[in-house]
C-alpha cells in the first residue's frame, strides 16, 4: 500500500508544477495568486514568528505590487489547517531541504515547527489540483496483488495524443518503477535485430565507417582449428 | 518504408533473429532488458528514418492504425510521422541508465488474434463493420475505433493474457507501470478482480485465441476476410508480407488451399480493389466537399 501512496504523491508533484507554471506565465492578475499560494509555504514553516512573515511581505508587496494595494490584504490573510496525510508527508519528505533552507536564511534562524491544530483541511484542493493537471481522457488506475505485496499503476493513454504522451513521459521519469510493460504485439516487425548491433559493437569497425577506411574489417565465419 | 533486414528476413536470404521471441512461453522471453534496448533504439530506431523519429522526450512513428491518427490529411504530409505513446518507454529507459527500467511488450501476437478473428466472424458480420468504419471516417470522427464495435471479440480475449503479464511482473519488481489503451483500462481492471490464485502458462492463456470450428471455410472466403481486416486496421498485413510476397498464415484447414497457393497475391489484389473502392470514393467525397467550402468547384 505504501508504494500506491508514493505513486500518488509523484503525480502531485508533477500535478503542482504543472498548475503553478500556468499560473505563473498566463496574465499578470494571476501572479497574484501565484504568491498567494507561495505564501502560504512560508506561514507554515514562520507560523510563530510574525514580525518575520510582516518583513517578508513588506518585501513582496515592494518587489512585485507596487501598482496594486489591495494585493496586500489578500496576502495578508491567514489560514487554519488541519494535518492531513499529504501534508505529514510533505514535511517528512522536504525535511533535509528545508533544514538547508533555514540555516541560509537570516531571519529563520530558530524556529519550531508549526502545531497542528492551526492548519486547515488541504485535501480538496490537492485533488482539484490533480484533476485539472491530468489531461482530458486519461485513466489512471491501481492494480495491487498481495501476494508480493507489489503494485501495478496502469496509465489509460490516446497513443497519438502528445498531451498524454507528455504526461506520461513525466509520470514515468518521476517514479521509480522498475517495469514497463507496453500494449505491442512481440511479432511486431520493429523488433528485428539489425545489422547495425554488430557492427556498432566493435571500435574498430566504428573506425572503418569514419576516418580509418582504409582499416578493412572481415568477419569470421568458421573457427579455425 | 522498412529496415532492411526485414526485407531480407522476409525474402529468406538473411538468418535473422529477434530481439525478444515472437512465441513467448514465459516472461523472460518478452522483456527488453538495457542490452537489448540499446540494440533497439541505436539500430532501428535510428537506422530507420522513414518510419521512426527521435525527439528528446518522445519517439515519432507511423506504424498502427491509420484510426489512431487524428488529422484527416496526415498521409498526404512530405514527413508523415506523429506521437507515438507506446514506442516512448523504450526511448525514457535509454536515456534514465541509471534507474533500470526494463520493458515488456504485453500485447498478444498480431498474426494469431487475426487468425483468430477471421476464423470466428463471418463475411457479413466483417462488412457490416466496414461500413460503420468509413461512415465514421466520412463523417470526421476522431475518437472512433473498430474495437469498441465488438468488444467480445476485439478486447476481451486479450484480456486473460495482458493481465497475466502483469501479475507475473509483479513477482520481477514491486513497482510497475503498464500503458496501454484508454478503452482498455476499465477491462483490465475487470480482469484483474477476476484473476485466479495460481500463476499460469502464457501458452495456456493464449488458448482462447482457437476460435471453434464451424464446419470447413473455403480459402478464398478466409482470403476476403483478411482483406477487409486488413483495410480496417490500418493495411499491416501488406505493408509487412504481402508486398514482399509471403503468405504467414497456415490454412491448411481450409478448403481449396492448395490450389489457389500460386495466385495468392493476385487473389489478394483483386478483393483489395473490390473493397477498397469504398475508401476511394470517400476521399473524394471529401475532397468535393472541401472544394465546395472554399469555392474552388466553379473554377475549375
Amino acid at each position: 500500500m505504501n508504494i500506491a501512496k508514493s505513486a500518488a504523491f509523484r503525480i502531485l508533484r508533477v500535478a503542482n508544477t504543472y498548475s503553478h507554471a500556468q499560473r505563473a506565465f498566463s496574465t499578470k492578475s494571476n501572479l497574484e495568486e501565484y504568491f498567494n499560494e507561495m505564501f502560504k509555504k512560508y506561514e507554515q514553516d514562520h507560523a510563530n514568528d510574525p514580525e518575520t512573515l510582516a518583513k517578508l511581505k513588506k518585501e513582496f508587496q515592494e518587489k512585485y505590487f507596487k501598482d496594486s494595494k489591495d494585493s496586500a490584504q489578500s496576502v495578508a490573510k491567514p489560514k487554519q489547517e488541519k494535518p492531513t496525510e499529504n501534508t505529514k508527508a510533505r514535511t517528512q519528505r522536504g525535511s533535509s531541504k528545508e533544514k538547508t533552507q533555514r540555516k541560509s536564511d537570516s531571519f529563520a534562524s530558530s524556529q519550531e515547527k508549526p502545531k497542528q491544530a492551526e492548519q486547515t483541511p488541504r485535501k480538496d484542493t490537492v485533488k482539484e489540483k490533480i484533476v485539472q493537471s491530468i489531461p482530458k481522457n486519461f485513466v489512471i488506475k491501481n492494480l495491487i496483488w498481495p501476494p508480493t505485496n507489489s503494485a501495478v499503476l496502469v496509465l489509460g493513454v490516446e497513443r497519438r495524443n502528445p498531451l498524454h504522451c507528455s504526461f506520461m513521459a513525466d509520470l514515468i521519469t518521476e517514479s521509480d518503477a522498475s517495469m514497463i510493460s507496453v500494449q505491442l504485439s512481440p511479432d511486431d516487425p520493429t523488433f528485428i535485430r539489425t545489422k547495425g548491433n554488430y557492427r556498432k559493437g566493435n571500435l574498430i569497425s566504428f573506425l572503418s565507417q569514419t576516418h580509418y577506411a582504409f582499416i578493412r574489417v572481415e568477419r569470421v565465419h568458421r573457427r579455425q582449428p | 518504408m522498412h529496415s532492411l533486414e526485414w526485407k531480407e528476413f522476409i525474402e529468406g536470404n538473411l538468418d535473422a533473429k529477434f530481439l525478444i521471441s515472437t512465441n513467448p512461453g514465459y516472461l523472460s522471453d518478452i522483456i527488453f532488458d538495457d542490452r537489448k534496448i540499446k540494440f533497439l533504439v541505436e539500430g532501428t530506431f535510428v537506422g530507420t528514418p522513414e518510419v521512426f523519429d527521435l525527439g528528446p522526450t518522445f519517439v515519432f512513428s507511423r506504424t498502427g492504425k491509420i484510426s489512431d491518427i487524428m488529422d484527416k490529411d496526415f498521409e498526404s504530409r512530405p514527413n508523415p510521422r506523429a506521437v507515438d505513446a507506446f514506442f516512448t518507454p523504450f526511448l525514457l529507459s535509454y536515456n534514465n541508465v541509471s534507474k533500470n527500467m526494463n520493458v515488456n511488450v504485453c500485447d498478444v501476437p498480431e498474426l494469431r488474434f487475426r487468425d483468430f478473428l477471421v476464423r470466428s466472424m463471418s463475411k457479413a458480420e466483417l462488412l457490416k463493420l466496414l461500413k460503420s468504419y468509413i461512415e465514421a471516417r466520412a463523417e470526421g470522427d476522431e475518437y472512433f475505433d473498430l474495437a469498441l464495435l465488438k468488444p467480445e471479440l476485439f478486447i476481451k480475449p486479450r484480456m486473460k493474457y495482458m493481465a497475466e503479464i502483469l501479475r507475473q511482473s509483479c513477482y520481477v519488481s514491486k513497482k510497475n507501470i503498464a500503458v496501454v489503451d484508454r478503452y482498455i483500462a476499465d477491462e483490465l481492471e475487470a480482469e484483474w478482480m477476476n484473476l485466479g490464485p495460481n500463476i499460469l502458462k502464457l501458452e495456456e492463456t493464449l488458448q482462447v485465441l482457437k476460435a471453434e470450428k464451424k464446419g470447413t471455410i473455403s480459402f478464398s472466403d478466409y482470403l476476403e476476410k483478411q482483406v477487409i481486416l486488413d483495410l480496417m486496421r490500418g493495411e499491416y498485413l501488406y505493408s509487412n508480407y504481402i508486398k514482399f510476397k509471403t503468405w504467414p498464415f497456415n490454412c491448411t484447414d481450409t478448403l481449396g488451399y492448395h490450389a489457389m497457393v500460386q495466385s495468392i497475391f493476385v487473389v489478394w489484389d483483386h478483393f483489395k480493389a473490390i473493397h477498397g473502392d469504398f475508401l476511394k470514393k470517400i476521399r473524394e467525397k471529401e475532397g468535393e466537399e472541401e472544394d465546395a467550402k472554399k469555392g474552388n468547384v466553379g473554377l475549375l
